[in-house]
């Protein structure tokens, strides 16, 4: 009777017996889901909505492939991710496998952060099929921190209709540097007021480091800057001379143009814009009239061309992570898993081996397909060498953009910039 | 009359141990100290603790990778001396706080005053003018005033229209700061609540008897509201200039997390975040945040100080 009674009505005692034991359940019942989510691989990129939307896709095939390796997924525009990620790495949150940016890439193998996948080579990763140089580039004293999961190179963008307006069409064959500049002008000039030849690249590092490599140099030699002060101003001055006759509009523009979206050439203001290949993609989706791919100018003699066609995005995992066998699964899988390749498309750049190039010329639209042509044919004539950058690339890139920026602005002469930039790369790749 | 006295905020009292106390406000002391305990946890987990870590951490090198390393004063000197750009933002910042902090204050009182009649309409105006503060210094604010004053924003098809020449104004140096202090003051909302209660707490016998005396309404403003509000104005000083400092979003998103163009909106806040998260150099940062401390503590205290020679305490 009376534990009938006891059962029906709760003394304080019993409540608070009731209440602890329940949250004691609660608590296990969330925890062994939360060693369930430890159980799962966890998967993270940046990117636009499209290259979410198709790594999301691609991902789901690889489940359905390997149903014993479950994901989860986590995804950002790239700033976001880059300021993400090393807290997630110092917190010990961080993704099993993850997309690399050459820009931070060295920052973290430096440290030691990244598992070596050299021993996966071969057996569970296949790069036989691979372009020489997409393994290579994350390749550091025989340890292999990072894959590349493209190869890309930079390219010149223009607005088909405007080059035939003002004529000057059939000039980008052999484009010389000279020759940019008066296209560029002409352009400028053609459009009226407020338009300009092209975008100021002054500030693009990667357009300063195809610059260099033509004159027989390289951005990096072991940890310092692998040119000469004088070739920065001849940069810069460049540039300036092209702001100064409307090939390329005043900084006040510039300085709004960061995203897509706010390109000159898209807000209809210049011909032209440089870039890396694949954004040719990202810039016809936004504008109406059709675009065209071109190489950028180079000079007029020389071995090669001075274009690196190199892998400058990679998959990489963390040293601790727990999952390294099956993120290299998952790794071969995003390579060399056909119906993955078609999947992606050019989201993540331009193809890393043939075989995906293949692939891809059969299957995607006509922009991307003048992507993969572009690639195709600058391969005859690139250079061979995929140079890495190193570890503070990204503070110089906004240095070489502030300073460009304030040559833009007139205080500062290309000869104190360029003084400025090397005595700051000194402390920065200290 | 009851405004609220800033002076008479701080009071001290004896603390009193609980064993002091009588057996039935034993109890109560007990079931307070329960009550209080999520937020107590709160306050030594959440923020006492990290803020000891970030004070220890500002004397390392750490870059949020590798274990830091101990280095001295070395960051802090670097701040003092050796960081032009450090320095740039501690200008552009002060800027910033010393022109929007009094304008804005300003101009909440005066829409206060003009807003204090007891009228339908006046409700509706008090309305709409809060409502850039709620809106506050949210992302959207900042999208919206890049629409407003970019290159082909609002005010210059306006300008253009008028035939002016116009430029980006949030892509020149030149006036890129004053864009985001004109947002600044764009967002009186929360000091003028605090007026607006104040100017209503006002006696109706002092404001009838300057009437009868044949006072003007400028004189009234100077010489009854304005002494009977100013503890309410250095409330609103503390308090702004307190946010002031630490503005970080409108910069953020107006100049895309760069603070340019070159470094004329690199708020303080900014460059410290560009500094711990872009550039690998957290203990850097968090020396910056211990100085930036310090530059409030100053500032709240020489406004503390100077209040004793303008702050009327009606008592």
């Amino acid at each position: 009777m009376s534990s009938r009674k006891s059962g029906l009505s709760l003394d304080r005692r019993q409540l608070l017996k009731v209440s602890v034991g329940g949250a004691v359940a609660l608590w296990l019942g969330l925890g062994e889901q939360a060693l369930a989510a430890n159980g799962r691989m966890k998967v993270s990129w940046y990117g636009g909505q499209d290259t979410h939307e198709r790594m999301q896709k691609a991902l789901k095939l690889f489940t359905e492939k390997n149903p014993d390796i479950p994901t989860t997924v986590e995804f950002a525009p790239f700033n976001e991710f880059w300021d993400r990620l090393p807290v997630q790495y110092a917190g010990g949150g961080a993704p099993d496998m993850h997309r690399h940016s050459m820009t931070y890439l060295y920052s973290y193998i430096k440290r030691g952060l990244l598992a070596d996948l050299a021993p996966y080579i071969g057996s569970t990763i296949d790069i036989s099929q691979l372009y020489p140089g997409v393994v290579d580039i994350g390749t550091m004293n025989g340890k292999t921190n990072a894959i590349g999961n493209n190869q890309i190179a930079f390219a010149l963008f223009y607005n088909k209709e405007k080059l035939d307006k003002a004529g000057v069409a059939g000039t980008l064959d052999n484009l010389t540097w000279d020759g940019f500049r008066e296209i560029s002008i002409a352009l400028g000039k053609a459009g009226g007021d407020q338009h300009y030849g092209t975008n100021d690249s002054g500030g693009v590092l990667a357009f300063l480091e195809l610059f260099v490599t033509q004159r027989g140099k390289s951005l990096y030699a072991e940890n310092a800057l692998g040119f000469e002060q004088q070739d920065l101003v001849d940069w810069l001055a460049f540039w300036q001379s092209m702001r100064d006759e409307q090939g390329a509009p005043p900084p006040a523009v510039t300085s709004e143009s960061a995203g897509f979206q706010n390109a000159p050439m898209v807000r209809d203001m210049a011909a032209m814009q440089t870039g890396w290949c694949q954004q040719l993609v990202f810039f016809q989706a936004l504008m109406k009239q059709e675009l065209g791919i071109h190489a950028c100018p180079s000079p007029a003699e020389g071995p090669d061309n001075g274009h690196l066609i190199r892998a400058l995005d990679f998959w990489a995992v963390p040293a601790r992570s727990k999952n390294v066998d099956k993120a290299a699964k998952l790794i071969d899988f995003l390579l060399n898993d056909e119906e993955a390749i078609e999947i992606l498309g050019l989201t993540l750049g331009g193809p890393a081996s043939d075989k995906a190039s293949d692939i891809l010329s059969k299957s995607v639209d006509k922009t991307s397909v003048m992507v993969l042509e572009y690639l195709k044919d600058l391969r005859a004539h690139a250079s061979k060498k995929t140079p890495g950058w190193i570890a503070g690339h990204g503070e110089l890139e906004s240095l070489l953009k502030r300073l460009n920026e304030s040559i833009g602005f007139a205080q500062a002469t290309p000869k104190d910039a360029a003084d400025e930039f090397f005595s700051q790369a000194v402390s920065i790749l200290r | 009359m009851e405004t609220v006295q800033t002076s008479r905020l701080f009071f001290r009292r004896k603390p009193v141990s609980v064993d002091a106390l009588a057996p039935s406000h034993r109890g109560e002391a007990r079931t307070a100290f329960v009550f209080l305990l999520p937020w107590l946890l709160g306050l030594i987990f959440l923020t006492t603790l990290p803020m000891a870590g970030s004070f220890v951490l500002s004397f390392s090198h750490y870059d949020l990778l590798s274990p830091p390393q101990w280095i001295g004063l070395e960051n802090y000197e670097r701040l003092l001396a050796h960081d032009p750009r450090y320095l740039k933002s501690l200008e552009v910042t002060t800027t910033y706080v010393l022109v929007s902090v009094p304008l804005s204050i300003a101009m909440a009182l005066v829409i206060a005053v003009a807003l204090s009649q007891q009228t339908p309409t006046a409700n509706l105006f008090r309305g709409i003018f809060y409502l850039p503060s709620l809106l506050g210094g949210s992302v959207a604010v900042g999208v919206l005033w890049r629409q407003i004053f970019g290159g082909n924003g609002l005010v210059n098809m306006m300008l253009g229209g008028l035939g002016f020449q116009t430029t980006s104004w949030i892509g020149d140096p030149r006036y890129a700061l004053w864009i985001l202090i004109i947002l600044h003051i764009w967002q009186f909302g929360a000091p003028m609540v605090i007026f607006l209660a104040g100017v209503r707490q006002i006696p109706k016998e002092i404001v009838d008897a300057s009437i009868m005396d044949g006072a003007s309404p400028v004189q009234r403003f100077f010489r009854i509201t304005l002494p009977l509000l100013s503890p309410l104005i250095l409330f609103n000083l503390v308090m702004q200039t307190i946010n002031a400092f630490q503005a970080f979003v409108p910069a953020f998103v107006i100049s895309d997390g760069t603070g340019g163009p070159i470094d004329s909106t690199l708020f303080y806040t900014l460059y410290l975040y560009v500094e711990g998260f872009r550039n690998f150099r957290m203990g850097y940062a968090m020396a910056m945040a211990w100085v930036l401390l310090a530059i409030i503590a100053v500032f709240t205290a020489i406004s503390f100080y100077a209040s004793r020679f303008w702050v009327h305490y009606e008592s």
